[in-house]
């Protein structure tokens, strides 16, 4: 089985995700890794809490910077929402056709992916980072992954780098 | 393979249909939203909220005793910690509960400072330490003296059922913490202890054996006491007790926690010569 549970990308600089009064909120613990220019990935494990929805909005607004939050499956997929502190949001899935296979009546799926990449483009525009739109739409058809290689090649896509020594 | 966790692992997301859940009371509640499945899980959303509420109700009736106490709350973790960086770590582990409700585990874990710097490095204990990393740990009994079973999981569906376990919580906090912290620091408080619960334990198992179950006759929690004797030689830089005591250790490797101790040994017996 893989991982179920809540995956954040913050750009909370110094600050520990869970040090975010958002996450507290969450009661639960977070594993953070840190990312170039003050940008965080946090794996928060399961969260029956909150929505990837309200929990990115709630990022976006605290940090003042735009912020996504996801909700992976299994490690399978995600249900997914980049925000800004404007209140804009963008719904995508990773691996949405994974998606489309769990969700058992094809009337209540609602693809996502095929208008989200010029929002999540967007969304990297307002953040200051510079996305690669071919590596973007190739990251939307990826799994999360059991170690999580989906989102930090999603995080990477957006211009989300690595931090070097 | 999906189906078999389409309750569990998508409730996660509210994307389960609320008209297949028991009434919990707040099942009545709505929101507008997207249509299809992302408005449904914005209802759920919602709807989880509440719970958390529940969770959030008991962590404010604990926190005051477990603060006073000099605990300080991060996220599920209430830690406690000396100067020198002995602590006390108390968890509420979430665990998967059925809709509308909210369960979990206490988990307490006292914790040596030595022991804390193989897990940590340089890096601050006071952030991250868990029960798991602990020299002595316990989980709480989620039930009275009045339960036929005792049971480990704590579970609220109303403000009442917060009420009553934080009720068992400070009960066992205001009975059990001064023992704690009189651990802290004392390796000669921690073998007393860790004798007269052997004691306790012994009793116990004729107890039960004579006349059948008796709940909450055992001592609490469980001892690591060869990582506490480890540790103890080495504060006192005794060297070879440490090596001897850490001979039929499976790992002895670099990074081992045998290693670390030998380290500390070696560091403490240079410091009394110089």
């Amino acid at each position: 089985m893989g991982y179920s549970g809540f995956v954040i990308i913050a750009r909370s600089g110094e600050t520990r995700l869970d040090e975010l009064a958002c996450v507290d909120d969450l009661f639960v613990s977070v594993t953070d890794d840190v990312r170039a220019g003050g940008w965080r990935i946090g794996f928060l494990g399961p969260v029956d809490d909150t929505s990837p929805d309200a929990l990115a909005a709630d990022l976006a607004l605290e940090t003042a910077a735009p912020a996504i939050a996801l909700s992976v499956f299994d490690s399978d997929c995600a249900f997914a929402t980049a925000a800004d502190p404007a209140g804009a949001a963008v719904a995508f899935y990773l691996d949405e056709e994974m998606v489309r296979e769990l969700v058992e009546d094809d009337d209540e799926f609602e693809p996502l992916n095929g208008r989200a990449v010029a929002g999540l483009l967007a969304w990297s525009a307002k953040a200051g980072l510079v996305a690669d739109p071919d590596r973007l739409a190739a990251a939307l058809e990826e799994s999360p992954g059991p170690s999580g290689a989906g989102i930090e090649g999603l995080a990477e896509a957006l211009g989300i780098a690595e931090l070097r020594d | 393979m999906f189906r078999k966790y389409r309750w569990t692992g998508l409730l996660v997301d509210g994307l389960d249909d609320p008209s297949d859940r028991p009434d919990t009371g707040v099942a009545s509640l709505k929101v507008s939203g997207r249509p299809g499945g992302r408005c449904r899980a914005l209802t759920g959303a919602i709807l989880c909220r509440l719970v958390n509420a529940l969770l959030r109700h008991f962590v404010e009736l604990i926190g005051p005793d477990l603060a006073a106490a000099g605990f300080v709350r991060r996220g599920p973790v209430f830690r406690y910690f000396d100067p020198v960086g002995n602590g006390i770590a108390l968890d509420i582990q979430r665990t998967t509960a059925l809709y509308g409700e909210v369960e979990f585990f206490i988990n307490v874990g006292v914790l040596l400072a030595p022991h804390l710097r193989h897990y940590f490095g340089p890096d601050d204990p006071s952030r991250d330490a868990m029960p798991h990393h602990s020299v002595w740990r316990h989980r709480l009994v989620a039930t009275d003296d009045t339960a036929e079973m005792s049971d480990h999981t704590f579970s609220l569906s109303s403000p009442a059922d917060g009420d009553r376990a934080a009720a068992i919580v400070l009960g066992w906090l205001r009975e059990n913490l001064p023992r704690l912290k009189s651990w802290l620091g004392d390796f000669d408080a921690m073998f007393a202890a860790i004798d007269e619960d052997r004691e306790r334990s012994a009793r116990a198992r004729e107890e039960q054996l004579t006349s059948g179950w008796k709940p909450g006759r055992w001592p609490d929690g469980r001892w690591s006491e060869g990582i506490i004797r480890v540790f103890a030689y080495a504060e006192r830089g005794d060297v070879d007790a440490v090596r001897a005591e850490t001979a039929s250790w499976d790992d002895s490797g670099p990074d081992s926690l045998a290693a670390g101790a030998l380290a500390l040994a070696d560091q403490r017996r240079t410091e009394r010569k110089g």
